[in-house]
């Protein structure tokens, strides 16, 4: 019997044992957040409990409404729910499940990412992993689109509009900036190119789309790819706390790390880590930002290219084709859902409706994003980002500087209420 | 005899060709070029989030392509010049995995990379090869690794030891002799024994 067509990608198996350890490292990485969230429910529920107890006496005494002590009754129930999953007692405490979940904020995102990190560097991980650990990556793009139903058209309107705004500002800024910089100054239009998409747009996928039109050197892509890998996972590590000391809200955080944070992937784990507001606002200004990919393009064709006579004689390039070849398609599912989520519905029902097909896919998302981001952990090697250097060092390093610094000014001006979603 | 040199276009590269000539011809050896080509940006295709991948894999493997023709055909003219005649090798993989397969496979006799000399950072980002070779195979084969300052000491090296010809290469572990200058740095190992 012969085989389906296209239903198999030739060598898939070699993808198999890479992806499942990815799919194993991901599930134990959630339930670990699971375990550690729990405890530290219990803690505060330890507390919590005497406290509503207290109250609840208080409200039948002075003769409360009944609405006041059923919402009340349910608060205590909830708490009593939580020290129920740990066979916990009241009085007792988990000072450590605290700990690892406030201070340390060890959530799945951060244990997927170190724990994949370190196995990567430290652990003889075993070749045949590599290809299918490179698959698991992409996978947070099926995350990205289910996400759309965590918005409606207001927010795309609200949020996309001032995120629109800070993209043309800083990504399109950034990139147009860069390679006016890096011609002025001699740097070669290959590295110029792709260090200009690169911090401008969306990282590593931006210089990939790029290096081919710019005719960069394997050399001066690897230093860029090295380059932007360091300086995103540096970031990845460090804005969330310092997101935390200065007491930045949620959206805020997201718009900052939309802004500033050089890769796609780095600034998605960067906002999911700081929490769900933080994720859903960076993920729409983060789709604004991608969208620009085509016309980055489109701009260092023009830059480097057309405008500069450098076109090969019989080579005629079709700018409407490299346009589409360049815009990320998978962004029309997320505003699908978006369009799906606004029309309210009652067959898909919405996130928050229990057992219905949206609220299905928001409790999957999370799975999504949890095996991306392992295969961003597993992937992220000291050995690649040792490959930063040269020219491409200093301009990833100057434009990641400045970004941070600007796009964090400019968060705290405009607040946290034009760049909350509300997703209702 | 067979000389086995592995460059990769770099200036350090051009040092450790003509001291590969200098010792093919010298020693009437058989001299093998290796050339490595590291596909090491391939696997950053699936980051991308447009289309295109195809046409990202294409332009990366012309590039490497164009790369191995420029490093061989340099190769070609110095050996020329001299009046060698070398054969040239390419293989696609992990630089340090595809030579340490092609000395399994060919056993030379002497090994001969280009070295660079690194500071502290430079030793911590620099994959460093011609160390890990000798990790590797150092007592199957003599590694010789050149940096540009050294054929000044080769030619010192060579006159001292002149004796190396005469045996074929063949050392035994009490006839090691290694250099350790601040500049030069090229060691030989134990010679593989035949």
């Amino acid at each position: 019997m012969k085989r389906p067509r296209y239903l198999f990608v030739s060598g898939w198996g070699k993808y198999v044992p890479g992806f499942l350890f990815c799919l194993i490292f991901a599930f134990a990485g959630m339930n670990l957040d699971r375990f550690v969230s729990n405890y530290h429910k219990a803690s505060v529920a330890s507390l919590a409990i005497p406290e509503l107890e207290q109250k609840i006496k208080e409200m039948i005494e002075s003769g409360d409404s009944e609405e006041s002590l059923a919402t009340a009754s349910k608060a205590l129930e909830k708490q009593r729910n939580a020290l129920d999953k740990v066979d916990g007692t009241v009085g007792q405490h988990w000072g450590w499940a605290t700990f690892l979940s406030e201070k340390a904020q060890l959530k799945y995102v951060a244990i997927l990412l170190l724990g994949g990190i370190l196995i990567r560097n430290l652990l003889p991980l075993p070749k045949t992993f590599i290809p299918g650990i490179s698959i698991a990556r992409p996978i947070i793009k099926p995350g990205i689109i289910i996400l759309g139903v965590h918005y409606v058209w207001a927010d795309i309107v609200k949020v996309g509009g001032v995120g629109l705004g800070l993209t043309v500002v800083f990504i399109f800024g950034t990139a147009i900036l860069v390679m006016w910089l890096c011609k002025k100054w001699g740097v070669s239009d290959g590295l110029g190119g792709i260090m200009g998409a690169g911090t401008g747009v969306c990282g590593v996928s931006a210089i990939i789309a790029t290096s081919p039109v710019v005719r960069s050197s394997p050399i001066e892509m690897a230093y860029a790819i090295g380059t932007i890998l360091f300086f995103g996972t540096l970031m990845l590590f460090t804005m969330p706390y310092i997101g935390q000391s200065i007491e930045l809200s949620e959206a805020q955080f997201g718009a900052w790390s939309a802004v500033a944070i050089l890769n796609t992937a780095q600034l998605v784990a960067a906002a999911e880590w700081y929490g769900t507001e933080a994720m859903d606002t960076a993920v729409l200004i983060n789709v604004a930002r991608i969208m620009f990919l085509p016309l980055v393009v489109l701009f260092s064709l023009w830059f480097y290219v057309l405008r500069t006579g450098k076109q090969q004689p019989g080579h005629e390039i079709n700018k409407w084709q490299l346009v589409k070849d360049k815009f990320p398609v998978f962004i029309l599912g997320f505003f699908l859902l978006v369009l799906l989520n606004s029309l309210n519905l009652e067959s898909l029902g919405g996130p928050k409706i229990e057992g219905s097909p949206f609220w299905a896919m928001n409790a999957a998302y999370k799975w999504f994003f949890a095996i991306g981001f392992a295969g961003i952990g597993l992937s992220i090697s000291i050995d690649d980002m040792k490959k930063a250097g040269g020219t491409a060092f200093t301009i990833g390093m100057v434009a990641a500087l400045v970004k941070m610094v600007l796009g964090l000014g400019v968060v705290l001006l405009i607040g946290s209420e034009w760049l909350r979603v509300t997703g209702s | 005899m067979n000389i086995l040199v592995c460059i990769d276009g770099e200036p350090h590269s051009k040092y450790a060709i003509k001291e590969a000539i200098r010792l093919g011809l010298s020693l009437q050896a058989e001299v093998t070029a290796l050339y490595v080509i590291d596909p090491w940006l391939k696997k950053f295709y699936n980051e991308l989030y447009a289309q295109g991948r195809k046409q990202y894999l294409k332009y990366v493997d012309e590039c490497l392509q164009a790369e191995a023709e420029q490093v061989q055909s340099e190769f070609s003219r110095m050996c020329r010049a001299e009046g060698l005649e070398a054969s040239f090798i390419v293989r696609r993989g992990e630089p340090l995995a595809q030579i340490l397969d092609e000395v399994c496979q060919a056993a030379p006799d002497l090994l001969i990379t280009g070295s660079k000399h690194l500071n502290a950072w430079g030793r911590f980002r620099s994959r460093d090869l011609p160390r890990q070779l000798k990790k590797q195979v150092g007592g199957q084969v003599s590694i010789l690794p050149i940096q540009a300052t050294d054929s000044a000491g080769i030619d010192k090296l060579m006159s001292e030891h002149d004796k190396l010809a005469e045996d074929d290469w063949v050392m035994g572990p009490s006839r090691r002799c290694c250099r350790n200058t601040s500049t030069i740095s090229p060691s030989w190992s134990t010679a593989r024994h035949k």
